[in-house]
């Protein structure tokens, strides 16, 4: 039979091993990390296929090999003993599985099974010893919290799903394995707690992921233009925790997470704004610290996006705002500089902006060296100098604060706080609000899967509106069932 | 896409309140008599929006439009043409008032074609979203609006002056006189027939709460400027701008941009209804049924004219705030929709 690397996903497993040899190299070619070995197993023939280094040598030789040559029936073993022993008579592994086409033992073998095809038999068997290098469980690195647990989510996903699965021991938590990306096949598991979620919202999920006909997919955002709804905003309907405490606290609010194998992130669908503002460590500290935390996170979005748009623009447009001495203080200060407030308020955050880049994308120790050159250096010179002025730094340096408050929303803020810069500069607080409006409405209209992304606000939903003041009690968290579909506007 | 009776109640209520924070004026009234005339009107707008209420509980997915086309093509056709000119006309009447409104109050601050093609482009922006956008930015827009409201009262009550309020007899042309001042600004009951196939439910409550909240703001807004303004109500133009003019907050010399923000956000949304309102009843005609087409024409045929008066400074007062409005209103959001309800009748019995 023909085979080659168009035709073999659905090609069957040939009878002899041989065959099945020259079929295997045919699609695999001459690739080093596939290795293949002819093994008698009591007399019998048996082709031993292992992708190296995604196999752990210590569990191929206890498990499979040391079993295997123990196994002598005195005799030459038929294909089928063989086979029985494999399958029934063994403890090899837990994870195996028959395989009957060259797809299903490439998919195997490249996600680190080992292979083992009797020759006589038209399939082969698939044993799960991975032993692929893979880094330790690390403290969360985007989403940090004091009292909540300090384990994040690494690249295996099957670690991420043992994370996961020992956080809720319900047989309801269920994970569902598929592979995207035509090229990479890359796993993902989708999870759920089966009598929380709207099964048309796990339905739905399934079929737009199967639709997905990228070549690779190395992160949930190759996944989320598919997840998301067609309208464009600016937002995005769809978040990620590196955190599996995170994730089990929305599966368990209905929601539906993506794991993918390769990323630390999980995805979690659907998504609302407030989630944005809410942390696991809102649940560990006492409510009235959590409502207060929860406002100084508001106004710090609400900084981080407007308050230089709203400086220049009032500043420059309508000064009577202000009072005098404010007033004179800021003209005291912008005479001094060359520039106008406009300019120099989109210098000063171009500035930071390429520093915080530079302090992310470098190493950690170097890194650090950038914000003292930024901060300490530039800032201080270009103050004395008289080129930027000193409130107008005061500003942006309170913005950049804010900014990290709510690292989850960072990438809007960054842009729409030059975007309200040149508002507010260009047309004063007329500018702002026409911005505004369209930035509220942009956002307004963001749906996923039935759930509005502005929801419990608006839709307004007042029983969830806790969840906007502060948070909800524990003793009302166990008399009420929160599910995400109840955000949608729709009473029931 | 469906709105709940809450998000309908809010957006007329929007769309209602930017009149009166806009221009709103004594006149030759008696606080008193403005009072209970705007009592009056409301009244009125009540029995004028049982056709409506009664259209949606017989036919909830249809608009009167929709309705008229289920008597006769060219019955529908005849009343999209009136509604579609109606809308026009009513952003070229919001567009020209609020440019109007701007350069006199804003001086100078910016060009007024900048200002009229922002807010027509804001507008068409939300228009183009579509309703649910609409709605839920509605909210918002209405909590910034209660925020200032409360800011203003809080940072005026101690200025108010009890003795600007008299009464004085409420005469009957006085009564119609108001009933008309009000239907010519309520185009709202027009947006309502158009909007009812986006409500889920609960019509009686979106149309009765909307009218008991604008009694209650305008009373209220009303009541605010008589107390603080007095006498110079009747002679500014903008009394409520006015009033937050004059308000000043801890942090805050004066709160009339704040008024600028509120008042910037409620236009837009306003303006948007227009188009938003047509959608439905659009898709049955060839080639308005494109949703850019729709959201666009309107605001080009209404919102240009409207930039060109703003630029020659000819304010057309007259247009504004007259008996052809009130008119318009009345035909448009009671007696067509009474009128497509007996039709539809009487063709269900002949059939």
């Amino acid at each position: 039979m023909n085979i080659d690397d168009k035709n073999y996903a659905h090609t069957l497993l040939p009878r002899t091993a041989d065959e099945f040899k020259k079929m295997l190299k045919a699609v695999a070619g001459n690739t080093m990390d596939v290795n293949i070995s002819d093994i008698m197993v009591s007399g019998h023939r048996c082709v031993f296929v292992a992708s190296e280094g995604m196999i752990s040598t210590q569990a191929l030789s206890d498990l499979v090999f040391r079993p295997l040559m123990e196994f002598d029936m005195g005799r030459t073993a038929s294909a089928e003993e063989i086979y029985t022993f494999l399958t029934r008579q063994s403890l090899m592994t837990i994870d195996r599985q028959e395989l009957t086409t060259f797809g299903e033992v490439f998919m195997r073998l490249f996600s680190g099974f080992a292979i083992i095809f009797i020759d006589g038999l038209n399939k082969a068997i698939s044993l799960g010893i991975q032993g692929y290098d893979k880094r330790s469980i690390e403290n969360p690195s985007s989403d940090t919290n004091i009292m909540g647990g300090q384990d994040g989510f690494i690249e295996a996903l099957r670690t991420n799903v043992s994370l996961v699965r020992r956080r809720i021991k319900s047989p309801l938590l269920k994970f569902e394995l598929m592979q995207v990306g035509k090229v990479t096949k890359t796993d993902i598991a989708i999870s759920y707690i089966s009598d929380k979620v709207d099964k048309k919202v796990v339905d739905e999920i399934k079929k737009r992921l199967m639709d997905i006909e990228l070549d690779t997919v190395f992160s949930s955002g190759y996944l989320k233009p598919f997840l998301e709804d067609k309208h464009k905003s600016i937002f995005s309907s769809i978040s990620t925790t590196d955190r599996p405490d995170s994730m089990c606290i929305k599966l368990n609010e209905g929601k539906v997470g993506i794991l993918i194998d390769g990323t630390p992130f999980a995805t979690i669908l659907p998504s609302e704004f407030i989630e944005e503002f809410r942390t696991v460590d809102d649940y560990s500290t006492r409510s009235f610290y959590t409502v207060y935390i929860r406002w100084i996170k508001y106004l710090s979005f609400l900084l981080a996006v407007a308050l230089p748009g709203l400086y220049v623009s009032i500043a420059s447009f309508h000064p009577g705002m202000l009072s005098h001495r404010l007033l004179l203080n800021l003209v005291a200060s912008q005479e001094s500089t060359p520039y106008s407030l406009t300019t120099e308020a989109v210098i000063i955050t171009i500035m930071y902006e390429i520093m915080r880049e530079a302090g992310i994308r470098l190493p950690k120790a170097v890194g650090g060296a950038v914000s003292i050159v930024g901060a300490l250096i530039i800032g201080d010179a270009a103050v004395t100098s008289s080129l930027i002025s000193a409130p107008l730094l005061i500003i942006i340096g309170l913005t950049a604060t804010a900014s990290f408050v709510i690292p989850g929303l960072n990438q809007q803020t960054s842009v729409l706080r030059l975007v309200y810069i040149a508002a507010g500069g260009l047309f004063g607080l007329y500018g702002i609000s026409i911005l505004t409006i369209i930035i509220i409405a942009n956002t307004c209209v963001l749906t996923s899967m039935t759930v509005p992304y502005t929801a419990p606000l608006s839709p307004l939903t007042t029983n969830r509106l806790t969840n906007i003041l502060g948070r909800p009690s524990f003793l009302n968290l166990q008399k009420t069932k929160r599910r995400v579909e109840d955000l949608n506007g729709v009473k029931k | 896409m469906k709105i709940s009776s809450w998000q309908l109640l809010i957006l007329l209520f929007l769309s209602r309140i930017f009149i009166t924070i806009t221009y709103f004026t004594l006149e030759d009234v008696s606080p008193s008599v403005m009072m209970s005339t705007t009592a009056f009107s409301v009244a009125a707008d009540m029995i004028l929006v049982i056709p409506a209420i009664i259209l949606y509980k017989k036919y909830p997915n249809e608009n009167v439009i929709r309705s008229a086309f289920e008597i006769s093509k060219s019955f529908g056709i005849v009343l999209f043409v009136l509604y579609f000119i109606f809308a026009i006309f009513m952003i070229f009447r919001t567009v020209r008032f609020f440019l109007y409104f701007f350069e006199n109050a804003f001086l100078n601050l910016l060009p007024t074609l900048v200002v009229g093609a922002m807010l027509i482009a804001a507008a068409a922006y939300v228009g183009h979203l579509g309703i649910e956008a609409a709605a839920r930015s509605s909210s918002i827009v209405f909590v910034a609006f209660l925020l200032l409201i409360i800011a203003v009262i809080a940072t005026t009550a101690e200025d108010f002056d009890l003795n600007n309020y008299y009464t004085e007899p409420v005469g009957t042309n006085d009564i119609l006189n108001g009933v008309v001042h009000g239907i010519s600004r309520s185009s709202e009951m027009v947006v309502l027939v158009l909007l009812l196939p986006y409500l889920k439910n609960g019509i009686g409550k979106s149309v009765y709460g909307f009218l008991i909240l604008k009694l209650l703001f305008v009373e209220m807004i009303a009541l605010l400027c008589i107390l603080f303004l007095g006498g110079y109500m009747a002679a500014v133009p903008f009394p409520f701008f006015t009033v937050c003019g004059f308000a000043k907050a801890p942090f805050v010399e004066r709160l009339d941009a704040a008024f600028l923000v509120v008042w910037t956000l409620m236009g837009v949304i306003k303006l948007s209804l227009y188009t938003i309102s047509l959608r439905p009843s659009a898709v049955l005609l060839k080639p308005l049924n494109n949703n850019a087409v729709t959201n666009l024409v309107p605001f080009v045929l209404g919102g240009v004219p409207a930039l060109y008066f703003a630029y020659k400074e000819q304010m057309i007062i007259p247009l504004l705030d007259n008996e052809i409005t009130a008119c318009a209103v009345l035909l448009l959001g009671s007696l067509v929709p009474l009128a497509v309800l007996i039709l539809r009748r009487l063709k269900h019995e002949k059939n």
